[in-house]
């Protein structure tokens, strides 16, 4: 014990100058999404809820089976809920886990570790994204062999656009939710709880019906879900209630973490 | 070097840490005492920059925490050893640390093999560690940047007598090679047996501070403890010749030396049954003494308080 301590508990060396990039730590937050058991597993089960919308596509997609728009709206289902939770646990397993003692006083920038955050979550959003582009060509391909149906591979770029908000959407609020309350379990369920209680409650109370998609995104975002391209006063409906959803919690929240007692 | 001055924390109404001032020089172990509530941790957080002062400051080489641009290298803290991700292995705890500050991967091989969790337990998720374990692993995270400034918040907790023993390897050849090392415990012998200097802290003031030696020095004095078959008469003869004398479980605590105690007993005709000094408890009365009341008390240092009746006793054997 005595050689080891001698070479490796030295305590005078050169000092650091700069502090980690933010790519560096956005790098660091990403290992960090999926280096636990729950975000490991989370992962997986994304890719295999995916696959089995595949294997539904194929052996039971019928006339719509070589549809590829159409798949790739309900490829967007298993991200869609996953994605966002593995993007609440970035931010939260931080207090949840206590672990926020650690990287803070590693990195006393919280606002940096916060950037850092946020930019991992969205390579995690493109990425899924990325694959349910991939699984879907497969799955169409596959689809339209065996229903004996015409591939359909003609794509506008809004079809694509489209199911890449929705999923982008999700994950922000997600974030969003995060931030403002700082607990998993908290956050999880009012992500899940929140937006719906919201939709049903502007849908059955009838003066609220026209505010409905100014400030409910998944209102907003039902064009999407149908298939259909959205106009401008739907991006502009879209974009007042994402603000809602996003930017409000994320400022209150990323406020709420740069004054906190950490820990 | 760490130097805190006239630090005050003030959460809400209730005043934390009240104008400590206390500095830790390199080549030193500075053991911060106290009960638990006496401000330690608030002290660490806001020396981490995790907390913020109400007023004053504490810095690192002159330094606010917050200021150092990669501190990990700078600074190794353990401020919570439960702080670890339960669903993560030990190894990529250190892993990720070591990304952050962009260190090599044998780095992590090295500390692991520093603190003893090289093998299985590196591969273990951590919800399967023991306290002991995490302490360990958290002080890997502390050594991992090549610190020259240690601030551990009670590391010794969760080790067994042998982990003790290492620590105490540990940190002193640390500070023999110039490094600072700040460690908080509320068990005093814990730090009698790692530090060289002490801040007393009780109620959020620092009580006293100095090397060990000196404040062994200015406590109690000499005192033996002495068992006769005679209490009543040896305790007449001693207080006779103006020895303070507090019974005790054990036996008589009496604040003289052996030779005054077998002199008094010889012309009492007493028989003594036992007789030891009691130096080892000394830093134990200088504890309580300078920190009595501060779990339970109010505001007034120097109101009596019904509740600190074990601390009072301790007090009297040490006046």
């Amino acid at each position: 014990m005595s050689t080891s301590t001698d070479t490796h508990a030295r305590p005078q060396t050169s000092a650091p100058t700069k502090p980690p990039g933010l790519g560096h730590l956005a790098g660091v937050e990403l290992r960090k999404a999926v280096d636990t058991r729950a975000g490991f597993w989370l992962l997986v089960v994304v890719v295999l809820v995916s696959l089995a919308v595949v294997a539904v596509q194929v052996l039971a997609g019928g006339d719509q089976a070589g549809d590829y728009a159409f798949w790739l709206v309900l490829q967007q289902t298993p991200a869609g809920f996953l994605v966002p939770v593995i993007a609440i646990l970035v931010v939260t397993s931080e207090w949840s886990a206590r672990t926020a003692t650690g990287t803070f006083t590693l990195v006393p920038r919280r606002q940096r570790v916060l950037t850092a955050k946020l930019l991992a979550v969205l390579v995690l959003t493109v990425a899924a994204f990325a694959v349910s582009v991939a699984v879907t060509a497969a799955g169409t391909a596959a689809g339209a062999a065996v229903q004996d149906v015409p591939a359909d591979w003609d794509v506008q770029w809004w079809q694509v656009l489209q199911p890449f908000v929705l999923l982008l959407v999700s994950v922000l609020v997600g974030f969003a939710l995060a931030l403002l309350l700082l607990s998993s379990p908290v956050a999880i369920v009012l992500y899940f709880v929140v937006p719906t209680a919201v939709t049903l409650l502007l849908l059955f109370v009838g003066p609220l019906q026209d505010v409905a998609p100014w400030v409910d995104f998944s209102t907003a975002l039902t064009p999407v879900g149908q298939g259909l391209q959205m106009g401008a006063p739907e991006w502009a409906r879209l974009a007042t209630a994402s603000a809602i959803w996003v930017l409000v919690p994320s400022v209150l929240g990323a406020l709420r973490v740069h004054r906190a007692e950490i820990g | 070097m760490i130097q805190v001055e006239h630090l005050t924390k003030r959460y809400g109404g209730q005043l934390s840490v009240d104008d400590v001032t206390f500095t830790c020089r390199p080549g030193t172990v500075t053991g911060f005492l106290g009960p638990n509530g006496a401000g330690k941790t608030t002290t660490m957080r806001v020396l981490c920059g995790l907390s913020r002062a109400t007023s004053g400051s504490a810095t690192v080489d002159g330094r606010a925490y917050a200021d150092i641009p990669d501190p990990g290298r700078v600074v190794g803290v353990l401020l919570d050893a439960g702080a670890t991700h339960p669903g993560r292995r030990g190894r990529e705890v250190l892993s990720l640390a070591a990304r952050t500050m962009r260190l090599p991967a044998e780095r992590v091989d090295e500390v692991l093999a520093l603190v003893g969790l090289a093998g299985r337990p590196e591969r273990l998720r951590t919800r399967q560690y023991s306290l002991g374990m995490r302490q360990r692993l958290g002080l890997a995270v502390a050594l991992l940047g090549d610190p020259r400034v240690l601030v551990l918040d009670e590391p010794a907790n969760g080790l067994d007598p042998e982990g003790i023993f290492w620590m105490r390897g540990l940190l002193r050849d640390f500070a023999d090679r110039g490094g600072t090392v700040l460690l908080s415990s509320h068990l005093l012998g814990e730090v009698e047996a790692i530090a060289d200097q002490l801040v007393v802290i009780g109620r959020g003031r620092v009580a006293a501070a100095g090397s060990k030696e000196e404040l062994l020095a200015a406590s109690s004095g000499e005192a033996v403890l002495v068992r006769s078959l005679d209490d009543e008469a040896l305790v007449a003869a001693l207080q006779a010749t103006g020895v303070g004398v507090t019974p005790s479980e054990e036996g008589l605590t009496v604040q003289a030396g052996a030779e005054a105690v077998g002199r008094a007993a010889l012309a009492a005709g007493v028989v003594l049954t036992g007789l030891r000094p009691v130096g080892g408890r000394r830093l134990e009365e200088l504890f309580f003494s300078m920190t009595q009341g501060s779990e339970l008390g109010e505001d007034r240092p120097d109101a009596p308080d019904p509740h600190a009746a074990p601390a009072t006793s301790a007090q009297e054997a040490s006046r």
